[in-house]
């Protein structure tokens, strides 16, 4: 049997995904920490572990995300655009539009009906839109990242918060504090904050239905919704919304040793 | 010290040692040293097609502008700077209207040698930033090296300022900040740029009145405050002059057009811009430098030689930055860069000549590309360059605090898609600044455009199959 890998090193965290048969063998997600190459490496060597094979077993690999070079033992690299719309069509295959928020950056991307991409819109410098935007409110309410999501839920009346910069956004959520305004209203602000940013990104390409919410901000039930009211569409998420990018790696990667082994 | 870098810019032993004194000076002027000069060399051989001799002779030429522009207050000329986009036509006329004027544009002389070739321009941006602009509030990094420039003393204050205000009209708030600062006067060349454009290349009588309303009034003021003779002679062997060069650069832009292409696409910037902006050595010297890449271009369709692949997709670009690495990294994933948004449109008719001449100078301006008439010119231009090019795609670069084309952006991207089936990457950045580059995340976009554009290449080769 033939065994390809994706491997998606992002700001915060990598991913690796071992797919063949036809389906995902396994994955693994670890954070990046202070080395990007040896942070492929060890995501990689995990999910060899969790699938129960060696490096000679594995075919080919793709490396992808912005540690994408940094991956020595990668055959060849792609985007993370390319690879999230290969990744997500191998899942859904009737979405049109996919969110990714990442930790250092957001994309809306719209896809035809065979999974290829059309137009794509993607953040520059500016964090506000991605998950160190929530990373830092989180940080700025003495809370995690995973309890944003549900406590958000319970908010009766979000808080307006900037949209446009992280730094002023911060400055913002705690003078809003110091007024006696709620955690679960801030929260909630925040995610109308991200939402609104990322509707705007979108704004030139367009959001068509089916709408896939991809990235660690994927597994956010409070930034879904949010993004939910703010396009006025139904939004679905991945199982396991992490790995898009890395499966569509994973996906190039058969691609690729196929087309090498006709 | 230097002798090998002009070598490789086109210089002659005999012109290097006649230079010498000049070039030291300038390069202790501007802080440049042996590690910068190192860097040059690496920058030149790797982005530029310097086995050319007409290549290698256009940075020459830079240098011999950067060279006169230093040293015009100590050779003892009185000094003009024009604003970018520069009124040419009336700057090269000055120049040749009496031995004792210089007139330059220094934000582009600067961009195309300390930045371009010596990567060393924060120095300078940094001098603007402390003297009143500040980045990030339309203030590019265009008018910061104008101004950063006359502050740290690398370029002489000028005896006046022409300012044009048809294409951004920061340019004349940041010559106003220069007035303000050293009591240099100032003229401005206003334009109504306004709503309109759907019928461009068609000029509105009361704009083209107007600006050329403007450029006479400019004129007669410039002759008054410097004591000059520039007469309508003057423009006119300007206009003959640029003609020429403008016709010799046409022949290569007709070149740079074929599959495979012939020349990198930062050696035709380079190119392109000496014909578009230069009025010191490049408007003398500039037709015969362009003479010769002319032939050698012609000689390597001969031989079939290339600088990039045959059948890849092909792009235009609304304009890049002064950042090689970048045009480099588009051309490696695969994507030939045909032309700018800097070419007339292919077959255009010229101006008619008319009996009033600023009339004439002021319609050219405004035809040019569309830029200088209305935002709606602008995208008009672009369609139509796009279309009568036969491109995959368009990269619509733009300076992110730049009113007039962040603005223009969304909307000539929804344009273009709508109308011409092509993709159009919108990609902002800053023209000089190396601080703010991105360049990991302007690769990823890069890469998917280059797929979006490859598929689309593909599939328009099997519907026409």
């Amino acid at each position: 049997m033939s065994y390809y890998v994706g491997v998606d090193v992002g700001a915060g965290t990598a991913k690796a995904v071992i797919f063949g048969n036809n389906s995902i063998i396994t994955y693994s997600v670890r954070p990046v920490l202070d080395n990007v190459a040896a942070a492929a490496e060890r995501v990689t060597l995990e999910a060899l572990k969790r699938a129960g094979l060696s490096r000679n077993s594995i075919n080919y690999v793709v490396s992808t995300g912005y540690g994408r070079s940094s991956v020595g033992f990668a055959d060849k690299v792609s985007s993370e655009i390319i690879c999230h719309a290969k990744g997500v069509y191998y899942l859904k295959p009737e979405s049109r539009t996919i969110i990714d928020i990442g930790a250092q950056d957001s994309k809306v991307i719209r896809i035809t009906g065979s999974g290829k991409v059309i137009d794509f819109a993607m953040n520059d410098k500016c964090a506000a839109g991605t998950g160190r935007f929530l990373e830092v409110m989180a940080s700025v309410l003495g809370i995690t990242l995973e309890d944003l999501g549900p406590l958000s839920l319970e908010s009766r009346n979000p808080c307006r918060i900037s949209s446009t910069c992280t730094v002023f956004a911060e400055s913002e959520v705690v003078i809003l504090r110091a007024q006696g305004n709620s955690v679960k209203d801030l929260v909630a602000g925040i995610h109308q904050a991200v939402a609104k940013r990322v509707t705007i990104l979108g704004a030139g390409i367009g959001f068509e239905n089916e709408v896939v919410l991809t990235g660690g901000a994927g597994k956010n039930v409070g930034i879904k919704k949010s993004l939910e009211e703010a396009t006025g569409m139904k939004i679905s998420t991945p199982l396991e919304p992490q790995i898009t990018g890395a499966l569509g790696a994973a996906l190039i990667a058969q691609n690729e040793f196929g087309s090498m082994h006709p | 010290m230097f002798s090998e870098l002009f070598k490789l810019c086109g210089f002659e032993s005999g012109e290097i040692k006649n230079e010498r004194s000049r070039i030291d000076e300038v390069f202790e002027i501007l802080e440049v040293g042996p590690e910068d000069i190192e860097i040059a060399k690496e920058r030149i051989h790797k982005y530029f097609d310097i086995d050319l001799l007409g290549i290698r002779k256009v940075l020459g030429l830079w240098f011999r502008e950067l060279i006169e522009m230093v040293l015009a207050k100590k050779d003892g000329k009185r000094i003009v700077y024009v604003s970018y986009p520069p009124v040419a036509e009336i700057a090269a006329a000055l120049s040749l209207s009496s031995e004792n004027i210089y007139c330059s544009c220094p934000d582009v002389v600067l961009s195309n040698t300390l930045n371009l070739i010596f990567n060393k321009i924060n120095p300078v941006l940094e001098t603007a930033e402390k003297n009143g602009l500040s980045p990030g509030i339309a203030f590019c990094s265009y008018l910061q090296t104008r101004l950063g420039a006359i502050v740290k003393g690398i370029v002489p204050k000028p005896d006046l300022l022409i300012a044009s205000s048809y294409l951004c009209d920061l340019t004349p708030a940041a010559d106003q900040w220069l007035h303000e600062m050293f009591d240099i006067p100032v003229l401005y060349v206003d334009n109504v740029f306004d709503v309109g454009g759907e019928d461009w290349p068609q000029i509105e009588e009361r704009k083209a009145v107007y600006l050329a309303t403007e450029m006479s009034e400019a004129v007669e003021h410039t002759k008054k405050l410097l004591g000059c003779d520039l007469s309508e002679n003057h423009i006119k062997k300007a206009i003959s002059l640029r003609n020429s060069l403008d016709s010799a650069l046409g022949e290569i832009r007709r070149l740079g057009q074929t599959d495979p292409l012939l020349l990198k696409y930062n050696s035709y910037k380079i190119a392109n811009e000496l014909a578009a902006s230069c009025i010191g050595a490049g408007l003398r010297k500039g037709e015969e430098t362009l003479r010769i890449l002319h032939e050698e271009l012609e000689k390597k369709v001969q031989i079939g030689a290339s600088a990039l692949k045959k059948g890849v997709p092909r792009v235009i670009v609304t304009m890049l930055p002064y950042n090689p690495e970048l045009t480099d990294v588009i051309e490696n994933l695969g994507l030939a860069i045909v032309g700018s948004a800097a070419l007339a449109l292919p077959g255009g008719n010229p101006t008619p000549p008319s009996k009033f001449l600023f009339r004439q100078l002021a319609e050219d301006l405004m035809k040019w590309r569309g830029a200088n008439y209305s935002s709606w010119a602008y995208i008009v231009h672009l369609k139509e360059l796009a279309k009568r090019l036969g491109v995959d795609g368009l990269i619509f670069w733009y300076h992110y605090s730049c009113r007039q084309y962040s603005i223009l952006s969304l909307k000539a991207k929804e344009v273009i898609e709508n109308e011409l089936g092509i993709p159009v990457l919108l990609l902002e950045g800053d023209y000089c600044d190396s601080r703010s580059r991105t360049t990991d995340q302007m690769i990823t976009k890069l890469e998917t455009f280059a797929e979006v554009v490859g598929l689309r290449g593909k599939n328009e080769l099997l519907r026409r199959c």
